[in-house]
């Protein structure tokens, strides 16, 4: 299911949340923060780029382009309009859209199973690394679930895929990630190894 | 539909990099206040391209009704005629010279009386009947 975020006013241009003195922007004061994070993720992990769609996804909300319906929870249409803004965006420079591009992480070399347990920085970039390598729809529906606490049929709705569709991607993503961070030594195979 | 709970070492590492970028998301207000601004200046933007349009479309019009429309001939007063003119027409006027034969008419017949009429003897039936005004004299 996708969110039609690009339902115009029709000729008179109104600013529904503008003409509104008081406009109740508390729940995106309270999403502001994982709004910007599901933005940087669009935007393959450019803060530059996340901001400047964070901030026309706003623009697009104040002019009504974006209406939200109460057919979902807010946090998901939001996330959807976040979504299709920086696809649009993208789709505007000509790149194809990727949520997190390898070559943008820090270059580490392979590293070795470690003996000792891993430090946190440390194994925050192997995870890093391991969700990097990915595919665009895994990456997305465990961001969604795992980080931004969505379940997976609203993670779907994010995505514009069927439920269906987007268990598989959860399934499958979730599966690799352990099997990435086990081979590098993130995880230990024996005591994760699901 | 919530995904099983099985899953909390992954969680454990998406909650790090949660808290890690919380720390450096921007924040809320000027994000905002700048999409308002925008929104304001776009609305502004738009109110006066429409106010522009709609003056180019009336000047627009008025110089094509001065350019296409025919222009008024001056006209000398003699050669005037009020516009109601028409409706009181004489009825000499309602004649139309074609339609009437008028040049047949005026014109000498083809045929006369005397035409029929011999030339050799003149014959007055009443003529012997009546006295003759010689011979009474």
């Amino acid at each position: 299911m996708n969110f039609d975020d690009e339902t115009r006013c029709g000729s008179s241009t109104v600013i529904p949340m503008m003409k509104s003195p008081r406009t109740d922007t508390s729940k995106f004061i309270t999403l502001h923060g994982e709004s910007y994070g599901w933005a940087v993720r669009c935007c393959g992990e450019r803060p530059e780029e996340a901001a400047d769609v964070l901030q026309t996804a706003y623009l697009k909300i104040l002019e009504g382009k974006a209406r939200y319906d109460g057919k979902a929870s807010f946090k998901t249409w939001l996330f959807a309009v976040i979504r299709n803004t920086a696809a649009d965006a993208r789709r505007r420079r000509g790149r194809r859209l990727r949520l997190v591009r390898p070559g943008v992480l820090p270059e580490t070399p392979a590293p070795e199973p470690p003996d000792e347990p891993l430090d946190r920085p440390r194994l925050q970039i192997l995870f890093r690394q391991a969700l990097a390598a990915l595919s665009d729809r895994q990456r997305e529906v465990l961001h969604l679930v795992m980080y931004h606490d969505l379940t997976i049929e609203e993670a779907a709705r994010v995505m514009g895929v069927s439920l269906g569709s987007a268990r598989t991607h959860y399934d499958r993503g979730k599966k690799r990630l352990r099997a990435l961070l086990e081979a590098t030594g993130a995880f230990d195979a024996s005591e994760h190894g699901r | 539909m919530h995904p099983n709970t099985d899953d909390n070492d992954l969680r454990a590492l998406f909650d790090a990099m949660r808290q890690e970028e919380m720390q450096q998301a921007p924040t809320f207000e000027p994000f905002w206040g700048e999409a308002v601004a925008r929104a304001e200046g776009r609305q502004r933007r738009v109110a006066w391209m429409r106010y522009a349009v709609a003056a180019v479309l009336v000047v627009g019009l008025a110089l094509s009704a001065l350019l296409l429309l025919p222009p008024r001939e001056a006209m000398s007063i003699t050669e005037w005629r009020s516009p109601t003119a028409g409706l009181l027409p004489a009825p000499a006027s309602m004649l139309d010279a074609a339609s009437l034969p008028t040049a047949a008419l005026l014109a000498p017949p083809a045929l006369q009386l005397d035409d029929f009429v011999p030339e050799t003897q003149v014959f007055w039936p009443g003529e012997a009947m009546l006295p003759d005004a010689a011979s009474e004299q």
